[in-house]
């Protein structure tokens, strides 16, 4: 077993656990909140991360890998991740680190529109992940990746 | 090439009379390698600014773009040490008094000819190299974390790569910012003063008046900075090779 699978394993194993704790209260304690969110962004750049290195061509273009985590980022991201935001977590909360801007919550709109362009982008990732076109993937590669990096630009600090 | 290596004396350019426009002649002050670092940098820096601000998909000439400026950036701090005169920075790099003479001829509206930089304008240059410098150094270890990452990003921790990415991003508009204060400038000779910075910097050529002493300028044969180039290319190419 790869570390990469490991890690891969283990981050989705914390993201199980958040999302149990999701289905049994309405609203997530700040410190748990700035934990879930993190966890969906680890695992969505856990899965991201090969298929950018194919579009980059540092690595040899593999169908199979590129179905598989385009799912498994279409998946974690239709979570409610924007519930994760809990408010006054615009700061570290007990052990939980956050480099979340306060701009979020002052630009709320906006934040759940890039929210959302980042969700569509990844679903239509995964949808050009079932053809296979190689070419057509790596332009929804950059697509996904600017719609990660206009989110981070304007509300990580 | 009896003008090899280029004397580093000083001209006395603040005790040079105003200009009484008794005509003036051709002088020669800008070498190739001078005139073609300019350019060059000029196209390679409006590249890096359109690709940078383009995303990920231009992400790829971004890099080369930064790694050309890079070994082009070597040469210029290397041609300031072993150029002509005009490229030294002994020769263009001013302490305050010569700055305050060429600021009161400003003020006075006279004319205050210079063979090569002005004491203002050398410190332009200064600033301009040393934030490119910075701009394309801290790119290398820049990493966005999604997509775009330097080719030595994973060569440094990731805390520092963070601060290196931040500073990349902010020091954009230091560079920018210095490029427009620098074009102005050029403008305001232009436009106020009647003096065209430009052309010189295309031909090589400025003009001189002819009740001046013509300063003694040497300028180092362009196989040397050939060689000089060559050599800049092959280090930053040979670092990344190493390091990447």
């Amino acid at each position: 077993m790869s570390s990469r699978r490991i890690r891969n394993l283990a981050a989705a194993f914390s993201l199980a656990c958040v999302t149990t704790a999701v289905t049994y209260a309405e609203t997530l304690e700040p410190e748990d909140s700035i934990v879930a969110r993190r966890a969906v962004m680890r695992v969505i750049s856990l899965n991201f991360a090969p298929l950018v290195a194919m579009a980059k061509e540092e690595i040899p273009f593999d169908a199979q890998t590129f179905r598989t985590n385009a799912e498994r980022m279409a998946l974690v991201s239709s979570m409610p991740v924007a519930d994760y935001f809990v408010d006054g977590t615009d700061v570290d909360v007990g052990e939980a680190k956050t480099e979340a801007l306060p701009e979020i919550w002052l630009d709320w709109e906006n934040f759940s529109d890039k929210l959302e362009t980042m969700r569509r982008e990844v679903a239509d990732l995964s949808v050009i992940a079932q053809s296979g076109d190689a070419d057509a993937l790596k332009n929804q590669v950059i697509e996904t990746a600017d719609a990660c990096k206009d989110c981070h630009d304007a509300f990580r600090r | 090439m009896g003008d090899w290596p280029p004397s580093t004396e000083r001209l006395d350019w603040y005790s040079v009379k105003p200009d009484d426009a008794q005509g003036a002649e051709p002088l020669y002050v800008w070498d190739a390698p001078v005139r073609l670092f300019h350019w060059l940098l000029v196209v390679l820096v409006t590249t890096s600014v359109i690709t940078g601000l383009a995303g990920s998909q231009a992400f790829t000439w971004h890099e080369r773009s930064g790694i050309a400026i890079l070994a082009l950036l070597l040469f210029r701090w290397l041609w300031g040490f072993a150029g002509s005169t005009t490229a030294r920075f002994t020769h263009f790099v001013r302490g305050p008094r010569a700055v305050a003479a060429f600021v009161h001829a400003l003020l006075r509206d006279r004319p205050y000819p210079v063979a090569g930089h002005n004491p203002l304008g050398g410190w332009m240059v200064v600033a301009l190299l040393v934030a490119l410098t910075a701009q394309a150094g801290s790119g290398l270890f820049a990493d966005d974390e999604v997509f775009s990452s330097g080719p030595l990003a994973d060569r440094v921790g990731n805390a520092t790569s963070r601060v290196l990415t931040s500073f990349h991003g902010s020091n954009a508009w230091v560079v920018v910012t210095l490029a427009c204060i620098h074009i102005a400038a050029v403008l305001f000779h232009l436009r106020v003063r009647g003096e065209n910075l430009v052309r010189p910097m295309i031909t090589g050529r400025r003009t001189w008046p002819r009740d001046r002493a013509r300063p003694g300028l040497r300028f180092a044969p362009n196989w040397v900075a050939a060689l000089v180039l060559v050599l800049s290319v092959a280090a930053v190419l040979a670092a990344l090779a190493h390091f990447g």
